[in-house]
């Protein structure tokens, strides 16, 4: 034991002994170097050249560290002439060679040696930096040390510091610097090099975090690529954990359209988009591990917090998406249009419900940029086009965007409302079927391409259309040289110019060719003077001469004359005359054969869409009674199309009172009410409706006081009237008023999706046009039904709070029925509703108690005496 | 130079004529009129040395071919092949017809029948079932239909429903051995077809569709087969390239602008037929306004208007001769049943 002991303690001195030995002559050659011992060339080369003969195992840190402290910082600047002179390039090598050993040693030192200002010394300085740092394609020395990260990522704000700016090719310049620093770090990481991903992300991290993304990502996405993205799944997290998700995505989803746009050819097709994201999705988000959170904050990213980026587009949204899908199921291939996994669908989802969010914003709506607008709504869209119609109605259901739309119309700002239009029309495409599907009629072409573009996105899904993939992985096919070479942007060596290629693929001499041919033909003919012809279909076109082809336009003499006319929406002319032509051609085919029954609806579709481009006079007049005559000539084949016309959300409010207007003239010409043209004047009821009829004075009319004698005097000049059958009996009820109720109905209970009752103008034209036809209807058996439907209808109503206007025309209901339809039989009347009865005096005694309502009160007080009355005698 | 006036105006006919030849060296001329009147002019005299019913009904077309023979189609669903025997070598020959041989068609259609002679056989080529884009070749030596129901796609083309209507006018030239039929459709459309004697199929080898109006006429350079014109009853003029059929494969899957190869457009429409001279450097169009156009083909200008028909011109054809010591003769056949000749370049 004792021996034992011995020998440790002999062997440990021994090895001391050694190693001091070594240490020293170390120090005595570095002091040799020192100004005081005037040392000579040779005192230096001795002193570079004789440590890196000796192990390196040798040596001890400390000695080595104030080694190279020593010659940093006395060696060089004093000996500077010496490295620098061209025979002296041995020694240089040396030196270099002396630097490099211990990396770890020599970059912190030879960082604090910048300070000096010797200037060839710097040189000297900067040049083994550089093979300190980028030269040096293995970083491994400074693994694993987050202190070397920041010095790295120093070097060239030191150098600037210390020589000011240097020439933008000098390779300290920060964006070269950082290039090469992050490709060498993005081609050692595990598993391809030592560095942990831990390192490689904190240095990579830091990069970007001192604003170098983009030079940072330019440079390590085509690596990435090449390593199909394996292990960065991790590297990211580390490297989001220094810089901000945001910024990345950002900066990598620019780098990429950018690329995108330098090829125009491919720019949108959907391959290329396809392309692009798969490799994003391999260099973002790897090939192994969960990143679905991260996916949904790019996402989000992209998708909300770029909006307002200049540099964003529809293909921003396009390709953040897919990649997004990509990264979420991991195997592209085999993905169709019902394979989106329940995940991406869930991803898809979240990411919708934040845009609707983003988008029924109030703020947003108001004070957004149109571009962020746009941007969002084109997301909106895109991602609307991934969901099934059943998974839309949901969304609907759950987030009340209807409402929200309709909030976006209310601006009187045309482009929201178009953005609005364009979403309502898309949901509308991809819930319903073709007929029924919701077209404002609003965008058209040319002027709002933009937005029908944006419209046809929800057609795209590019994550689901089979396109021949070829770019998901990076062995050599064809087409991977051209979509991942521009993405390089080799920032220390001129790039291969593709310009050079895209010359030389030009081919001068094709394009010449035909230019000759064509400049060389001169021709051994000499032309013959020509009688210069007028062109007929130049006449065609000119418009001098509209004037004289006006008189040629004959009126229509058969109905398909009429709807041929009426369908030429190029000629002003035939329009023009068609339509004035119209009511009289009605009226002269009414019992002419079945021609009108035929064309009846064909022509009401004319009539209805007729084109309001010309400002031809009175348009809306002729077109309002060629209507009414249409009706009241062959009321039961073309009733219900009217009707279903008005409940159309396709139709526009204006044609909607256009046909209102037409049902009310064409009942009373049925009724027989229509007063004669000389008579017209003392018939108040006629000039009530005309002022209820004209859309621009609606709102004067409802400020008028509701007139009671206007009915009772109707009763007495129709007293003086010989009897006439009315032409309403058996049709008021089925073909007018039942068909307006149904429609009111399913409007109401949600079936139809766009209600009348929601406006207040067509709310009150609607019940004025029930009203007139109940009025018709006075003398006809089917009076009962319609009364009772009406109070159904009516009744209910007093629980909704209607716009004044409305219920006024509710109340003027009762008072027909009261005054007209029973009034001479109030008996009858309590007989049959006693119920209904009471509740309007309960509605009408509610009425009496509202505060500035004195138009409605009149009427209601009307209505109530004459109820007293009724049940005074009963 | 003054406008051109016509030389001589040939009167006899009394219907519209509808199409009108040169033969034998330019010595005669034929025509055929609605009435189903075949007249053979002298030129020499410019008087009719012959003249018969040669159908019941409208004769649409005359060619001659061989030695003296004349085909004549009608729309009384014949086309008649007849032997003429002129006075060339004695002048006081009587001029006689015979009927060597009738071929029957369904004439449905207003196109006009083409010829083709080669060494030993002389083709006709039209559409034999009437109301049909496709169109037939016949032998006359042979004396049957030998290629039938050209134009009829294969079976994947047929799917798509792609019917170019009837076809309006046709042409049928040799080359090579093989049978190449220009054919312009109802539709505006013009395609050229391979036609392999031998298995009896035909293959697309271009079609393009230029005009916006039915095709009215096409006509290929006879001289070197290198180009076609086509004119319609818009007021387009067209022309095509012929040089890519010794390529036929697959061509019509390929760009269409390497085979148009200029176009033009007149101030009226409707051009019911066209002729290019011999050379090949210009042609004349029968124009609908009663106007003769004279172009030139290489460039597709303008070179003469000529006017003298008060109604539409139905047909015009170029002599052969084009010595530069005689005329260079060009004739017009027109509706109001006179024929002009004209004295061009």
């Amino acid at each position: 034991m004792f021996y034992i002991y011995i020998y440790v303690t002999l062997s440990s001195f021994y090895l001391f002994k050694k190693k001091s030995t070594m240490t020293d002559p170390l120090r005595i050659l570095d002091d040799a170097t020192l100004p005081e011992n005037k040392p000579d060339l040779d005192a230096i080369r001795q002193c570079l050249e004789q440590p890196l003969k000796w192990k390196r195992t040798t040596l001890k840190p400390i000695a080595w560290k104030h080694h190279i402290r020593t010659i940093a910082q006395t060696v060089i600047p004093n000996w500077a002439y010496a490295f620098n002179t061209t025979t002296s390039n041995t020694l240089r090598s040396t030196l270099e060679e002396t630097f490099l050993r211990l990396p770890k040693v020599s970059l912190p030192i030879l960082l604090d040696c910048l300070s000096q200002v010797n200037l060839s010394a710097l040189e000297i300085y900067i040049d083994l930096l550089k093979s300190l740092t980028i030269t040096m394609t293995d970083l491994t020395p400074y693994a694993d040390d987050r202190f070397f990260c920041n010095l790295l990522c120093s070097v060239p704000t030191r150098i600037a510091n210390a020589i000011g700016l240097g020439g933008t090719e000098s390779w300290y310049i920060d964006t070269h610097y950082f290039a090469r620093l992050a490709r060498h770090v993005a081609r050692q990481t595990q598993p391809y090099g030592t560095l942990s991903s831990a390192y490689a992300g904190e240095l990579l991290g830091r990069m970007i975090r001192l604003g170098h993304a983009n030079v940072c990502i330019s440079a390590i996405y085509p690596i990435i690529l090449d390593q199909q993205g394996k292990g960065w799944s991790a590297i990211w997290t580390v490297i989001e954990s220094y810089a901000s998700m945001g910024k990345i995505t950002e900066t990598i989803l620019q780098l990429v359209q950018k690329n995108q746009q330098q090829h125009p050819g491919i720019h949108k097709s959907i391959k290329s988009i396809q392309k692009i994201a798969s490799q994003l999705a391999m260099v973002l988000f790897g090939v192994d591990g969960k990143s679905s959170i991260r996916i949904e904050q790019f996402l989000s990213f992209a998708y909300i917090r770029l909006a307002n980026a200049s540099w964003t587009n529809t293909n921003t949204l396009r390709i953040a998406l897919t990649t997004a899908i990509y990264a979420q199921q991991k195997n592209v291939q085999g993905l169709d249009e019902t394979s989106v996994s329940p995940e991406s669908l869930c991803m898809v989802n979240t990411l919708i419900c934040r845009l609707i969010d983003k988008w029924a914003d109030p703020v947003f709506l108001k004070h957004g940029s149109y571009k962020e607008q746009e941007y969002i709504t084109a997301g909106l869209v895109y991602t609307l086009g991934y969901l099934s119609s059943d998974q839309i109605e949901t969304l609907m259901n759950e987030t009340a965007l209807r409402g929200f739309i309709h909030r976006w119309f209310e601006y009187s700002d045309t482009i929201k409302m178009k953005l609005a239009v364009v979403l309502a029309e898309t949901i509308s495409e991809l819930t319903e079927e073709g007929s029924s599907r919701l077209n404002f009629g609003i965008l058209k072409e040319p002027e709002d391409s933009t937005f029908l573009v944006m419209k046809t996105l929800a057609e795209k899904r590019d994550a689901l259309k089979k396109v021949e993939l070829n770019g998901l992985t990076c062995d050599g096919d064809d087409d991977e040289e051209e979509t991942n070479g521009p993405i390089i942007e080799d920032y220390s060596s001129p790039p291969v110019s593709g310009d050079e290629q895209q010359d030389e693929e030009l081919d001068p001499d094709a394009i010449l060719t035909g230019d000759q041919e064509s400049e060389d033909e001169d021709d051994e003919f000499e032309p013959y003077p020509m009688e210069e012809s007028e062109s007929d279909d130049e006449a065609l076109h000119g418009g001098s001469d509209t004037g004289a082809r006006k008189k040629r336009v004959k009126a229509p003499v058969y109905i398909q004359d009429l709807i041929v006319y009426l369908k030429d929406d190029e000629d002003p002319v035939k329009l023009d005359v068609g339509l004035s032509s119209a009511e009289q051609l009605i009226r002269d085919k009414a019992n002419a054969g079945s021609e009108l029954n035929e064309s009846a609806i064909e022509l009401a579709k004319r009539l209805i869409g007729f084109t309001t481009a010309y400002d031809l006079e009175n348009t809306t007049e002729r077109q309002k009674l060629s209507l009414a005559a249409l009706i009241a000539t062959v009321p039961e084949t073309v009733t219900g199309y009217i009707i279903d016309q008005i409940f159309d959300r396709n139709t526009s409010m204006e044609q909607k009172s256009t046909l209102f207007a037409s049902i009310i003239l064409a009942v009373r010409e049925l009724a027989g009410t229509s007063i004669p043209e000389n008579n017209k004047r003392q018939d108040e009821l006629s000039l009530e409706l005309e002022k209820q009829l004209s859309l621009e004075e609606s709102k004067s009319s409802t400020s008028i006081v509701g007139k009671p004698r206007v009915f009772s005097r109707r009763m007495d000049i129709e007293k003086k009237k010989i009897t006439h059958r009315n032409r309403l009996s058996g049709i008021a009820g089925p073909v007018f008023f039942f068909p307006l109720l149904v429609g009111w109905w399913e409007g109401a209970r949600g079936k139809a999706r766009s209600w009348l009752g929601r406006d207040a103008l067509l709310a009150e034209r609607f019940v004025m046009t029930l009203l007139v036809i109940m009025h018709g209807a006075t003398n006809l058996p089917e009076r009962g039904r319609i009364v009772t439907e009406y109070f159904e209808f009516a009744l209910p109503l007093r629980f909704i709070s209607l716009p004044q206007p409305v219920t006024r025309s509710l109340l003027l209901g009762f008072d027909i029925i009261v005054n007209v339809n029973y009034g001479h039989q109030g008996d009858l009347l309590l007989q049959e509703y006693p119920q209904q009865l009471v509740e309007t005096k309960n509605w009408l005694e509610d009425i009496m108690e509202m505060v500035n309502a004195d138009d409605l009160k009149q009427v209601a007080l009307r209505i109530l005496a004459r109820l007293m009355e009724i049940s005074i005698s009963a | 130079m003054s406008a051109p006036t016509p030389a001589y105006i040939f009167r006899k006919h009394k219907a519209s004529v509808n199409a009108i030849t040169f033969f034998s060296n330019d010595k005669y001329i034929a025509s055929c009129d609605a009435n189903g009147i075949v007249c053979i002019w002298k030129m020499k005299t410019r008087r009719t040395i012959l003249e018969w019913k040669a159908h019941d009904n409208d004769c649409l077309q005359v060619h001659i071919y061989g030695k003296n023979r004349l085909v004549s189609q009608g729309r009384d669903h014949k086309v008649n092949l007849w032997q003429l025997i002129l006075d060339e070598e004695e002048e006081d020959k009587v001029p006689e017809y015979i009927l060597i041989q009738s071929i029957d068609y369904y004439s449905l259609s207003f196109c006009r029948l083409s010829i083709c002679q080669t060494k030993d056989d002389t083709y006709l080529c039209l559409p034999l079932r009437g109301d049909t884009s496709l169109v037939d070749i016949y032998s006359i030596e042979q004396q049957k239909w030998i290629i039938q129901r050209i134009g009829l796609k294969e079976e994947r083309d047929q799917k798509e429903k792609t019917d170019h209507g009837l076809c309006m006018a046709v042409k049928l030239f040799c080359l090579n051995e093989a049978f190449y039929v220009l054919t312009g459709y109802e539709d505006g459309s013009v395609a050229l077809w391979h036609v392999s004697y031998l298995n009896e199929k035909s293959n697309l080898v271009w079609l393009v569709k230029e005009h916006t109006a039915p095709v009215l006429d096409v006509v290929m350079d006879r001289s070197t087969l290198e180009f076609a014109i086509s004119t319609g009853a818009d007021n387009q003029i067209v022309k095509y390239a012929l040089t890519s059929t010794s390529h036929p494969a697959q061509q019509h899957e390929e760009d269409y602008s390497s085979i148009v190869m200029k176009k033009t457009s007149i101030k009226k429409s409707g051009l019911a037929a066209i002729d290019i001279r011999i050379d090949g450097k210009i042609f004349a169009t029968a124009g609908h306004d009663g106007r003769i156009r004279v172009f030139s083909c290489k460039s597709l200008q303008p070179l003469a208007i000529l006017s003298y028909h008060r109604d539409s011109v139905y047909s015009v054809a170029f002599a052969s001769v084009l010595q530069d010591t005689k005329d260079h003769w060009l004739i017009g056949g027109s509706k109001d049943s006179r024929i002009s000749l004209w004295s061009i370049y």
